[in-house]
């Protein structure tokens, strides 16, 4: 019995070491490093590499920008994936054709990066098709959609991937949550249709879907293939930037990267606790 | 009306998530694909043959991302079903899982970046090891999320009962917990499989570029401007999933 118990203990020590020891290495050598008392070049303890970030705006336009591809894939995907999931009333994936949905999710985001930067740089199908309908007359003059500072082409392989899974996602929850039946009983007790979907739909859906939905911005904030290809130097999404410093030879950038890695790990710690507090947060 | 504007959704959705294979498919055959044409001229099969060839890597690539991702897949279902086992059993379960989703919702390449000096102190970077265990430190975490929910008190009932009746810890494991649970096994060593057959940039930062996997072979002919055998790559690299996708779509769904 004692042996058992003992080989459990040691098995949920292997767990803690696995999960929180690469994070609390890899996050103190960080700050280590962004404080100058790591690296084979240390200059001893330090503030100026945080001072300096903070004070040229990198590190908030680094975190800004990936914030607003975060928000604007989410809701531009979530959004008509959740309009989608409500008009087919929880039968969606019922569908044979259905299974369409799933062709995105086979494909890794690297892939869908090559194939939107084929598809909407100046080069590519599309500027080809406006300059033979003559609306363009060079492939400079097709309009940036890859590589631009509004991260479009960023933002349309993330609502690829976004749209597929959140359809299928929403589609399973509204029938898993019994939704139709409860827009029936509500409807049954007057309630008319805009009244049930405030009432009943948007807050029952919203409510059960919101942690995965924040765990997905999550991933799309620190996405790193998509922007790598598609994206531009200034501003530049936070996985990319922070590589870029890391691997530059300039040593002043190295510190500066490693406080931006720091910041990051912070950040995604605070908000995966505020998704456990919330209510109907992570169990 | 209605019934008419649905299949035009459908058509519309159909034709957008149809696309990218299929432009890369066309892309793949294509001698020569450039601006202002909007269709390939000559079709050929050459980039395919040298695929397969000596000239180019591809195979070789994708023989070693099947390996280590299969290894990665079976490692971390394996330790993951364990240890979410005994979370269950925990009084501190909720504290435990909550340690998963730490490395879950991280960036891979940040936190390959943040423990990339302690793969080079152990000798790791550049090696196929080392790629594979960083490619468990992140299926790992997401296979006991995917577990945490699965052990309802069913079965572990079920697991004490055989314990009462004198069924000693492997032979549970192999008679009674393995067999129950075909389903969720397969799910996660599936959806592990494809985290660490889709992953990218830990690959190509804990590898240095020495461990040539498909995914970074794709964004080597991407950087390479060479469109048509990166096509070939993406596309041997979406014929995995896709196979998954004809025998379960459930596999397919991950949350990242």
């Amino acid at each position: 019995m004692k042996i058992r118990y003992l080989h459990r203990k040691a098995g949920l020590v292997l767990h803690v070491l696995l999960t929180l020891l690469p994070l609390a290495a890899g996050g103190i050598y960080a700050l280590l490093y962004s404080v100058g008392l790591a690296g084979s070049l240390a200059p001893g303890f330090t503030l100026r590499y945080w001072e300096s970030l903070i004070s040229r705006g990198t590190l908030w336009q680094t975190f800004a920008y990936s914030a607003y591809i975060m928000i604007a894939s989410v809701l531009l995907s979530y959004v008509p994936a959740l309009a989608l999931v409500i008009s087919g009333r929880g039968r969606l994936m019922q569908q044979k054709r259905s299974r369409i949905f799933y062709l995105p999710l086979a494909m890794p985001a690297l892939v869908l990066a090559f194939f939107a930067f084929r598809f909407f740089s100046g080069g590519g199908f599309l500027s080809s098709l406006a300059f033979r309908a003559g609306w363009t007359g060079s492939p400079q003059e097709f309009p940036e959609m890859v590589n631009d500072p509004y991260g479009l082409g960023i933002i349309f392989v993330h609502f690829l991937l976004a749209f597929a899974f959140f359809s299928i996602y929403l589609d399973r929850v509204y029938a898993n949550e019994r939704i139709a039946e409860q827009v029936q009983s509500a409807q049954l007790l007057g309630a008319g249709y805009g009244q049930s979907l405030r009432r009943v739909v948007l807050p029952m859906i919203l409510r059960k879907t919101w942690p995965a939905v924040s765990l997905y911005g999550l991933f799309v904030f620190g996405s790193y293939e998509v922007p790598l290809l598609l994206g531009r130097s200034t501003p530049e999404m936070l996985s990319v930037r922070v590589l870029r410093m890391l691997s530059r030879f300039n040593l002043e950038d190295r510190p500066e990267g490693f406080a931006i890695v720091f910041a990051y790990m912070m950040l995604s710690v605070f908000a995966v606790m505020l998704v456990r507090k919330s209510k109907g947060g992570l169990r | 009306m209605k019934r008419a504007i649905e299949n035009i959704l459908w058509v519309l959705l159909a034709s957008l998530f149809i696309l990218p294979a299929s432009y890369l498919l066309l892309l793949s055959f294509s001698a020569s694909w450039q601006f202002p044409m909007l269709f390939p001229d000559v079709l050929t099969a050459k980039w395919w043959v040298w695929s397969f060839g000596s000239r180019f890597a591809v195979v070789g690539g994708m023989g070693l991302s099947l390996g280590i991702a299969a290894g990665v897949s079976l490692i971390s279902t394996l330790a993951a079903f364990l240890s979410s086992r005994w979370m269950a059993l925990s009084r501190h379960r909720n504290g435990l899982l909550l340690l998963a989703y730490f490395p879950f919702v991280l960036s891979p390449v940040v936190l390959a970046a943040s423990i990339y000096i302690f793969f080079v102190r152990l000798g790791w970077n550049g090696s196929v090891a080392g790629v594979l265990f960083a490619h468990f430190l992140i299926a790992y975490p997401y296979a006991v999320i995917l577990f945490s929910g699965y052990w309802n008190e069913r079965l572990l009932t079920m697991d004490a009962l055989a314990a009462t009746l004198g069924a000693g810890s492997f032979q549970r494991y192999r008679r009674v917990l393995f067999p129950l649970s075909r389903g969720v096994l397969a799910l996660a060593l599936f959806q592990t499989f494809l985290i660490s057959w889709f992953e990218y940039g830990l690959s190509s930062y804990i590898g240095m570029g020495r461990v040539p996997v498909l995914t970074v072979q794709v964004y080597r002919y991407i950087s390479e401007a060479n469109p048509h055998m990166a096509a070939v790559a993406s596309l041997l690299l979406v014929f995995p999933p896709l196979l998954m996708l004809w025998v379960n779509k459930r596999f397919l769904i991950r949350l990242i």
